[in-house]
């Protein structure tokens, strides 16, 4: 593919930084991405079936491909960058193209600090810059903070689990949290009870009523489901001020420079101990300040920002055009769960990433 | 086109239930070119062509306008569009057809009640066996965006063919989403129905669409055919003029 003088430049500037180029398949199994993502990305996915049933799908962008191909040792855990097209089939209603040019890095095992989040910051918006992009705003997160705040705030371990996953998804944790204080539906009295006796008594309980019942287990062992009845029995509801202290972080939103002072406040507020967080958001931000990357001045912290991205679990941020935040020119973040994630754990690899879109890249001089 | 263009279930019971819903309302559907033909008409409404098609066809027929109205399932009719309001409106539910879309799983997770308990036990699947939980289903995308809705993550889609709600059974998924008349078949496979799990209470409508091309001559037949089923069912309702309203906003 030729690169327009624009996309080169932005590519030149990530070069210079990110070792060897990647050249990922355009092709990949549908089940990465669906294992990784979820059924919810299926209607984004252009996917077909091959004559023995197994499913592909285009790359919907560089970095899952290029981390399945450290995941699988194929490329040893190094500094990446790449371009080339990937295909996303458009929401209902947007004119958005299927294929677009991405241009990127990922960078693998630096052990994830500080100072390599602030230095690829600074290169995908040095990239943007060189690549055309005007009139846009930066809006970041630290996903690490509302993982520190979960942790820190009096939620049951179920809880916490819960609201970990819906960090991510459009039931939201704010949602869930409504539905919670309204209190949930619970199971029949004396299924109920089950979860309050022993491990032995409760697994005997449960053989005991499917033998009632007349049915079989099917598709989960009488071990499992006695020891969820017991999670279940000790899974406490959150009280409204520990439900309240959450979503009013997710509404926490500032000017990068007043950000830490504002996170600083409301964790003395509410009696938080997310210091550890805290201290690497403020390491993170004086770096940031230091190689004073374009579009930085003007930033903007937003507590949900990386929401709806599967795996983001640290820094992450995002260039658009004003009130376009949907359509973001360059979006990057850390993700150091990634590649345990889809080596099943054999791998792991701390990494950071970013893509600019080519696209949007010069659409400022058109309008 | 300028007559309008009906479209009725082919075969089963879905077709003779219209039929005989057509007559009540004042209706005689007439065959063309015999008994097993494609094409039919309505006794002294000269400006309607009638197409015989099976239910799936009809929805997939009104929602890309090849036809003005159908007869089809709402279930049917709400797989098949990604977002059925924007190209088709309901105008007359019709009674007939009915049939719950549910989610059901093994009547031995005797811990799983609700949606959020699929979304716990569907996480804790996975971390304990890597796997998703998956679910068997023709119904695809009705099921991929009430589980959005729900919120239930970690699960993944099995397409299954027939037979649904074998599939826990057969060990090729853990939960069904099928539609159910009166529960009995779920319920004879060891499945439980979820107390959050009802997708969508559907029936037969009679679903008009926006991607057509109306003539007046087709808008005044529509009328007609809803002016009898409504004074058949004793109420009346805005749903025509609201549809007319949509066709000139669309058009504009």
């Amino acid at each position: 593919m030729i690169l327009s003088t624009q996309a080169a430049a932005a590519l030149a500037r990530i070069a210079r930084v990110s070792g060897v180029r990647a050249e990922p398949q355009t092709l990949m199994p549908a089940e990465v991405i669906l294992e990784l993502s979820g059924e919810v990305v299926r209607s984004r996915l252009c996917t077909f079936t091959d004559a023995s049933g197994k499913e592909h799908c285009l790359r919907p962008d560089l970095t899952t491909p290029i981390a399945q191909m450290v995941a699988s040792a194929e490329l040893p855990v190094a500094r990446y960058f790449g371009s080339g097209p990937v295909y996303r089939l458009p929401p209902r209603g947007s004119n958005d193209p299927v294929e677009h040019l991405q241009i990127g890095f990922e960078w693998f095992g630096n052990g994830g600090s500080p100072a390599e989040d602030a230095e690829a910051l600074a290169v995908a918006l040095e990239a943007a810059q060189a690549g055309g992009a005007t009139g846009a705003v930066v809006s970041f997160g630290d996903v690490a903070i509302y993982h520190a705040a979960l942790a820190g705030l009096h939620f049951s371990p179920q809880w916490r689990d819960r609201l970990r996953r819906a960090f991510s998804r459009r039931k939201g944790p704010r949602e869930l949290l409504e539905v919670a204080v309204g209190g949930q539906a619970d199971a029949a009295d004396d299924i109920a009870r089950l979860g309050a006796l022993s491990a032995a008594e409760a697994v005997a309980g449960v053989k005991a009523e499917l033998a009632r019942l007349g049915v079989e287990p099917v598709g989960r062992s009488v071990e499992d489901i006695a020891a969820r009845l017991r999670d279940k029995a000790a899974d406490i509801a959150p009280d409204a001020a520990v439900s309240q202290a959450l979503t009013s972080y997710l509404e926490l939103s500032a000017p990068m420079s007043a950000s830490l002072a504002m996170l600083q406040s409301f964790s003395r507020e509410h009696g938080l101990d997310i210091a550890a967080a805290l201290e690497a958001y403020s390491e993170r931000m004086t770096l940031i300040a230091k190689l004073k990357p374009p579009f930085w001045a003007d930033a903007v912290f937003s507590a949900e920002a990386g929401r709806r991205f599967e795996y983001y679990d640290g820094f992450v941020f995002q260039l658009s055009r004003e009130g376009e935040a949907d359509r973001p020119i360059v979006s990057g973040g850390r993700y150091d769960g990634l590649i345990s994630r889809l080596s099943a754990g054999a791998q792991t690899a701390s990494a950071i990433g970013a893509a600019l879109r080519a696209d949007r890249l010069g659409e400022g001089w058109k309008a | 086109m300028t007559s309008l263009i009906l479209a009725v279930p082919s075969k089963g019971r879905l077709k003779e239930q219209a039929e005989t819903f057509f007559i009540a309302a004042g209706f005689r559907i007439e065959p063309l070119g015999g008994a097993r033909g494609y094409f039919a008409r309505i006794a002294g409404l000269p400006d309607v062509e009638v197409r015989l098609l099976s239910a799936g066809e009809i929805a997939s027929s009104v929602i890309a306008g090849d036809v003005h109205v159908g007869v089809s399932g709402e279930d049917l009719l709400r797989e098949q569009a990604g977002d059925l309001d924007r190209v088709v409106h309901l105008l007359a539910p019709l009674g007939f057809g009915r049939a719950d879309l549910v989610v059901a799983a093994p009547k031995s997770w005797l811990d799983v009640e609700t949606m959020a308990d699929v979304d716990d036990v569907a996480a804790r699947m996975e971390s304990s066996t890597g796997r998703k939980l998956r679910v068997a289903t023709k119904y695809v995308r009705s099921t991929r965006r009430f589980f959005t809705e729900e919120g239930v993550g970690h699960y993944r889609i099995v397409e299954s063919a027939g037979a649904t709600e074998g599939a826990p059974a057969a060990g090729v998924a853990e939960l069904v989403v099928d539609i159910t008349t009166t529960g009995a078949t779920l319920e004879s496979n060891g499945l439980k129905i979820l107390s959050d799990g009802v997708m969508l209470r559907s029936q037969a409508q009679l679903a008009a669409s926006l991607e057509a091309e109306w003539s007046p001559k087709a808008l005044a037949a529509v009328g007609i055919l809803v002016r009898g089923i409504e004074n058949r069912a004793g109420r009346q309702s805005d749903r025509l003029p609201r549809f007319i309203t949509s066709l000139n906003n669309t058009r504009a």
